[in-house]
């Protein structure tokens, strides 16, 4: 969905526009919740929540076009206090299964590719809601530091020592370092 | 390669990671969440199995509608009852306790011996405490929402949320709390009918706050904080006391006790991240 079109649908924040809001970002809100909680009931009931605060609460959004990323600060933040509340993580056997394994790989730098990719997925995985929140914003949503920064309510520098971290456990993970 | 070269290849492998993470996940079905979604934002609450401060919003109008659809059947009630003002309120009061069972057959019983005995088929003994009878007085005054229309009782609901004549018989709720959140309406939480709890909204531009009384000091400030996670259907979490104050998370959502006014009362910012400074803030005047 292009930006303006977001704009508008946010500025009209009607039940239609609301409507077409939900289908463009239901399933990446669902997504992020599920990566952090790992439990499809959990993931579905935050997905609702985090529709409704974000619905209810629209007028605090300064940048319209940024909804997306908006909802998915929302879904995380509401996401991570949930875990806090529960006070555990739970890991089930619901995780997606990986694509892109190496079959039908044509050349050894494609399996290559396709192996880091494997290993970066699962490092994603592992990290925590905060790393996984920032990295989300930056690679997912293309927001720059201060934006991420204004989003979440902490300070830019907070925003790199997280991206710096969530990045280094990443290329742990393919032994870059 | 040089690091600068690293750090652009984990920039993709990481967007396109990121990109197939969320693409493999199979989301619930849309349809489903998105009418969850409308009816906790539309007009009527809808049960739930996790109740949340949506469904308080619009509690107060599914009060007012509760109240008509029970009170309204009382018109045939109070038609027949042609006695002491008193027996009004006793009938009332009597009549709030019944179950759909009882009340209809209250209904039938009262229909068939008011103008013999108006008062048999709906109080208790004549000898009653004075205290019982002045409670039944309070409990009817809301009695008489029954006989309003459903935009009248909404404001009827609010009107009830000022100071009667006797202001220790009803709920005093300040008109404001800090300079933003102005009184809304008042809310009863029905939710575990023995354990009733007095709720005031308060909208405020940036987020609604809950005021929520007790009838009286309550020795047990953790039992009236259990109280409402109870009736609100919130877990209650991290009770602490700072500066005087009891702290406690609902559902994730801040709230503190005090005592004002003769009252233990809870201040509770649902759907909001406010902190425990602003709240203390907030609750302050009211010491």
């Amino acid at each position: 969905m292009e930006s303006q079109q977001i704009a508008t649908l946010v500025a009209i924040n009607d039940n239609e526009s609301r409507r077409a809001l939900f289908e463009a970002y239901y399933r990446r809100t669902f997504a992020v919740a599920f990566n952090i909680l790992r439990n499809r009931e959990s993931a579905e009931d935050i997905t609702q929540d985090a529709f409704i605060k974000a619905f209810q609460n629209l007028r605090q959004l300064k940048d319209k076009t940024k909804f997306g990323a908006w909802l998915a600060v929302i879904a995380s933040n509401l996401a991570r206090n949930h875990l806090k509340r529960e006070k555990r993580i739970i890991y089930t056997a619901e995780l997606p299964e990986i694509q892109g394994q190496t079959e039908n790989k044509e050349t050894e730098a494609e399996a290559l590719h396709l192996l880091e990719l494997e290993r970066v997925r699962n490092a994603v995985r592992e990290l925590s809601p905060d790393h996984y929140q920032v990295i989300v914003l930056q690679f997912f949503d293309d927001l720059k530091i201060d934006q991420i920064a204004e989003l979440l309510k902490i300070s830019p520098g907070t925003v790199k020592s997280r991206l710096f971290r969530a990045r280094q456990k990443l290329a742990e993970a393919l032994e870059l370092d | 390669m040089n690091g600068k070269e690293n750090i652009n290849i984990n920039d993709n492998l990481i967007r396109r990671a990121l990109q197939l993470e969320i693409e493999s996940i199979e989301p619930p079905a849309a349809d489903v969440m998105w009418r969850r979604i409308e009816a906790r934002l539309g007009k009527a609450p809808t049960p739930l199995k996790k109740p949340t401060t949506v469904w308080l919003r619009y509690a107060g109008l599914a009060a007012a509608a509760c109240l008509l659809l029970v009170f309204g059947s009382m018109g045939l009630l109070q038609v027949v009852q042609l006695g002491s003002p008193a027996s009004e309120f006793d009938a009332a009061a009597e009549f709030i306790a019944l179950d759909e069972e009882e009340r209809s057959a209250a209904l039938e019983l009262a229909e068939s011996e008011a103008l013999e005995e108006p008062l048999a088929a709906a109080t208790g003994p004549e000898t009653e405490p004075d205290a019982v009878i002045e409670k039944q007085k309070q409990d009817t005054e809301t009695v008489t929402l029954a006989e309003l229309d459903e935009e009248t009782a909404e404001k009827q609901l609010t009107v009830a949320a000022t100071p009667a004549t006797d202001e220790k018989a009803m709920p005093l709720w300040p008109e404001n709390i800090g300079e933003d959140h102005l009184f809304s309406e008042e809310i009863r939480l029905p939710l575990v009918e023995d354990e009733p709890l007095k709720v005031a909204l308060y909208s405020g531009s940036e987020h609604d706050l809950l005021l929520v009384s007790s009838e009286a000091i309550e020795d047990d400030p953790k039992g009236f904080v259990e109280k409402i996670g109870l009736q609100m259907q919130f877990p209650i979490s991290d009770l602490q006391y700072i500066d005087g104050y009891l702290f406690f998370v609902a559902g994730g959502y801040n709230g503190l006790v005090f005592h004002h006014d003769g009252k233990t009362r809870a201040i509770l910012a649902p759907l909001s991240t406010i902190k425990k400074e602003r709240l203390i803030d907030l609750a302050a005047p009211f010491r």
